[in-house]
């Protein structure tokens, strides 16, 4: 498994595309420290290099979901496309080793990019706005980093799912992007149309910082009923994931390669 | 000859209401080149495609080694080397590259000194480090039967090999397969719908058409049944009473016999006095025999 997962990785990194997004994902991360600062107002201004990273990562997130989601659909679709995945399949590994090792491939490419994105954010943040942190500190940081994890994991293992049925590129990406885009009108429609029986729905799951006790993570704006909690909802996001990988490895272990 | 290293038994493939393969069965030896003939569209890749576990079977067994590609996909995976339809790799990884990432899925470690043997082996020499979009069919093609061997797998298997080749190339991937079958003792299998290839590579060839077994022919073997030879002559006017003859042309004419025969009609045309010009055996080529199978099965 572990050189699979290498050799995915060395499919993932070979190519320009994935460079030049790091090298804009990372420059992006200096460049709002110098536009950012002059165009907001002074109360505004970054108190420390936490907030300043923080800002940032908001940024960094919704870019690397878009980018991780096409990533994940194109190094499925791609051995489809080039016919290359005939080569994979008759080698003795199992089918579903092969396809989960593209989808671990896939989560730890997009762990390295935030990791390089905040280390880089923080280093030019401390630069410009000092290192002392005031209440927001650099554990809340951490925090919502990992809460805006789950749908970053979520959107690519649905995009995961739906390239591993299709095999194709076009519509598992637009479909996956269509539903990360319009996330916050499908839960607030959902919402009033099936009041609370909506909870079912997992996009009203996904930002789990609303349901942290802190107020400087959550924001007061949880829309789920009571019952739900952190851990139940964190949960029921994760038995999803499950089942979208159970899916996508069923169908994938039976597939006919023509 | 050596032990089997490939059984199929009553292989089937249907797709919907489709037959695509009827019932085939053979075997494939060890240190054997095994041809695998048939027009376009009559099963051949299909059949590949069983046997290397890309496509399920509705019937029967496939056996590697033993180990049924069904039930022991990767043990029977282990044993198989195989480029199915074109050699396709990884256009935006150089040569070697492709080689590690595929040496990587073997389950042994392939080491530095093997890539570098199989590199030697198919003379892609410096090219090796070239993206591979940049390569020429040739060149994937060897890069193809490279990537095939990195694992030394018992079975290889090749559908049409020398596509795109040119003669010198189909000169040296033939000797070259010659030499791993005879001295690592692969058997291998190669599609074609070429009979002259086949001809010139196999030891033995099976003929399929429309996914129904036809023929399986040892080509060291002589054919056994008719021996025809073609006498010319002067002229060949009244030779049919003399001997039970076909007359293909006033020149010419065609018999029927074995070599003590053969002998016997000619010492009793000299001795009727027709001068004979020429006598040429005429085997019934393997061709012909093809092409009445795949005429007789297309009309």
């Amino acid at each position: 498994m572990i050189n699979l997962i290498k050799n995915e990785l060395m499919k993932i990194f070979v190519k320009k595309n994935v460079r030049v997004f790091l090298t804009v994902l990372l420059t992006l991360q200096v460049a709002t420290a110098f536009i950012l600062k002059n165009w907001l107002p002074p109360a505004e201004r970054f108190s420390s290099y936490v907030t300043f990273s923080h800002l940032n990562f908001t940024i960094t997130a919704m870019l690397v979901t878009i980018f991780s989601i096409s990533l994940m659909v194109k190094s499925i679709a791609d051995e489809f496309q080039q016919g290359t995945i005939k080569q994979l399949l008759i080698r003795p590994k199992s089918r579903v080793a092969i396809l989960l090792s593209k989808y671990f491939a896939i989560l730890i490419t997009v762990v390295l990019f935030i990791v390089a994105a905040l280390l880089v954010s923080m280093l030019v943040g401390g630069i410009r706005f000092g290192w002392t942190a005031d209440n927001f500190t650099l554990s809340i940081l951490l925090k919502i980093v990992m809460y805006e994890f789950v749908p970053i994991v979520f959107y690519i293992t649905l995009a995961f799912m739906l390239v591993s049925l299709m095999t194709t590129t076009i519509l598992p990406v637009t479909i996956t992007m269509l539903i990360f885009l319009l996330q916050g009108n499908i839960v607030n429609i959902m919402t009033s149309l099936l009041k609370k029986y909506s909870d079912i729905f997992v996009f009203k799951h996904l930002s789990l910082r609303d349901l942290d006790a802190n107020p400087l993570i959550g924001n007061g704006t949880n829309m789920l009923s009571e019952h739900f909690t952190l851990t139940t909802s964190f949960l029921y996001v994760v038995i999803h994931l499950l089942v979208m990988l159970v899916i996508a490895s069923v169908v994938f272990k039976k597939r006919d390669i023509l | 000859m050596g032990k089997t290293v490939l059984r199929l038994t009553d292989v089937q493939k249907s797709i919907g209401d489709k037959k695509i393969v009827h019932g085939l069965t053979f075997e494939v030896k060890e240190g054997e080149i095994y041809g695998f003939l048939g027009p376009n569209g009559s099963g051949k890749t299909t059949t590949i495609r069983m046997i290397t576990g890309l496509i399920s079977m509705t019937r029967g067994d496939i056996q590697i080694c033993g180990h049924s590609i069904a039930t022991e996909r990767e043990k029977a995976l282990m044993n198989i080397g195989a480029i199915v339809e074109n050699p396709e790799l990884y256009g935006y990884m150089t040569g070697r590259q492709n080689l590690m990432h595929f040496a990587n899925m073997a389950n042994h470690k392939v080491s530095k000194a093997r890539i570098d043997e199989i590199v030697q082996l198919v003379d892609l020499g410096e090219s090796i480090h070239a993206p591979v979009k940049n390569y020429s069919l040739g060149m994937k093609q060897r890069l193809g039967i490279a990537q095939a061997l990195l694992h030394q797998p018992k079975v290889l298997i090749l559908d049409e090999p020398t596509n795109g080749l040119d003669p010198a190339g189909i000169r040296k991937i033939r000797e070259y397969l010659r030499e791993l079958a005879q001295k690592e003792k692969i058997a291998v299998i190669v599609s074609s719908h070429l009979l002259s290839e086949i001809e010139l590579m196999c030891d033995r060839v099976l003929i399929i058409n429309k996914g129904t077994f036809i023929k399986e022919h040892n080509l060291h073997e002589k054919q056994a049944g008719e021996h025809r030879v073609q006498i010319k002559t002067k002229q060949t006017e009244g030779i049919d009473e003399l001997i039970d003859c076909r007359i293909i042309s006033d020149t010419s004419f065609e018999v029927t016999a074995d070599e003590v025969e053969v002998a016997a009609i000619i010492a009793k045309l000299v001795s009727h006095n027709i001068a004979i010009y020429e006598v040429i055996p005429k085997q019934k080529t393997l061709e012909d025999e093809f092409l009445a199978i795949t005429k007789g099965a297309t009309s």
